[in-house]
């Protein structure tokens, strides 16, 4: 992620320079060419940075932009920085920028369509409250369950972007409407990061497919057991008591980051839930 | 050079532009393919070059 950085870094003394270049010479052109070379700088970056490229790629793109800068530089002196007005400007310069903003606006209609993308997902019916909250009762860590397994898949030959990069589970109370305080442990693919936060440059390419199965189950540890390996009986009727309000766990799934349990509510609220599913506990 | 109420104004409609794409490829690009944004920014430097051309035919 350095081109984030370097953009920020580079906006600023660009900024200025734009600032002080127009306040000296009173001309829009030269703007446009340090934001065209501003925007190159920013377009070797990001493809360097989010693109697995090999050594030899890298070194190539860098020596071409030094090349390219160093010829552009050289033309500049030799042809004088100053324009030469056209007695009758021609119009090829508007009309080749209509053109590239069109194919713009086409690439990302296209690309947001997402045209050949398909979404399986199978959620289960229902959920053992037991199971989910004690697990087997004899470990530590909790029994996490497979509650939802997603399968992606793309036959355009657009890259489709995964839309579901955080899930998010919660006790909910279905009466009340309200979700608990404290959220399930949720796994993507046997993998625990709090928040979920899934790679954001999942990519399904065409004609391959990308799975994801979600493991949920209560984050604290339950019901130990003692010396001779009996489980605590009382921990484990202490540790179900504490869930016996709620009656269905919420499965969420969205592109943006969940900040607790109330955030699912209120990213549905906004729509941006990209999957939101309530899932009955049986006893 | 007295400010005029025409730049003032110009200046805020360029606030307002620069904050709606800015905006924009916050809530929307992000989530396109890495490719297509890469075809995107070679898109955008061809624009911002053939802007610069335009206006040096005309010396503005």
């Amino acid at each position: 992620m350095f081109w984030q950085i370097l953009f920020w870094v580079l906006l600023v003394p660009t900024l200025i320079v734009l600032g002080i270049i127009y306040g000296t010479s009173k001309r829009l052109y030269k703007l446009f060419y340090i934001l065209a070379t501003f925007t190159y700088v920013i377009t070797i970056a990001y493809v360097i940075d989010v693109f697995d490229l090999g050594r030899n790629w890298i070194l190539g793109l860098l020596t071409f932009s030094a090349i390219l800068m160093i010829l552009l530089g050289y033309r500049l002196t030799r042809k004088g920085e100053e324009p030469k007005r056209r007695p009758q400007p021609t119009r090829r310069n508007l009309a080749l920028l209509f053109v590239i903003l069109a194919a713009m606006l086409l690439l990302i209609v296209v690309a947001a369509l997402n045209l050949g993308a398909t979404r399986d997902v199978t959620i289960a019916k229902s959920v053992s409250r037991e199971a989910i909250v004690v697990g087997d009762g004899k470990g530590y860590q909790p029994l996490l369950l497979t509650i939802a397994n997603f399968t992606y898949a793309n036959s355009f030959i657009v890259p489709y972007v995964v839309p579901d990069h955080y899930f998010a589970a919660c006790w909910y109370d279905s009466a009340k409407q309200e979700f608990s305080s404290e959220e399930l442990q949720v796994q993507v693919n046997g993998q625990y990061a709090p928040g979920m936060t899934i790679d954001p440059f999942d990519e399904v390419m065409v004609g391959t497919t990308v799975k994801r199965r979600i493991d949920a189950g209560q984050s604290f540890y339950p019901v130990p057991v003692d010396a001779k390996g009996v489980v605590n009986e009382t921990a484990r009727r202490e540790a179900l008591s504490r869930y016996l309000q709620y009656d269905a766990i919420v499965l969420a799934a969205s592109s943006d980051p969940f900040n607790g349990c109330a955030n699912i509510a209120q990213q549905r609220q906004k729509g941006r839930l990209t999957l939101y599913k309530e899932i009955p506990l049986t006893e | 050079m007295a400010f005029k109420l025409e730049h003032i104004l110009y200046s805020i409609g360029g606030l307002f532009a620069a904050s709606a794409i800015i905006y924009f490829a916050w809530e929307y690009l992000v989530l396109l393919p890495r490719i297509i944004k890469a075809v995107l920014l070679v898109c955008l430097l061809g624009a911002f070059y053939l802007l610069g051309n335009h206006f040096r035919e005309r010396d503005v």
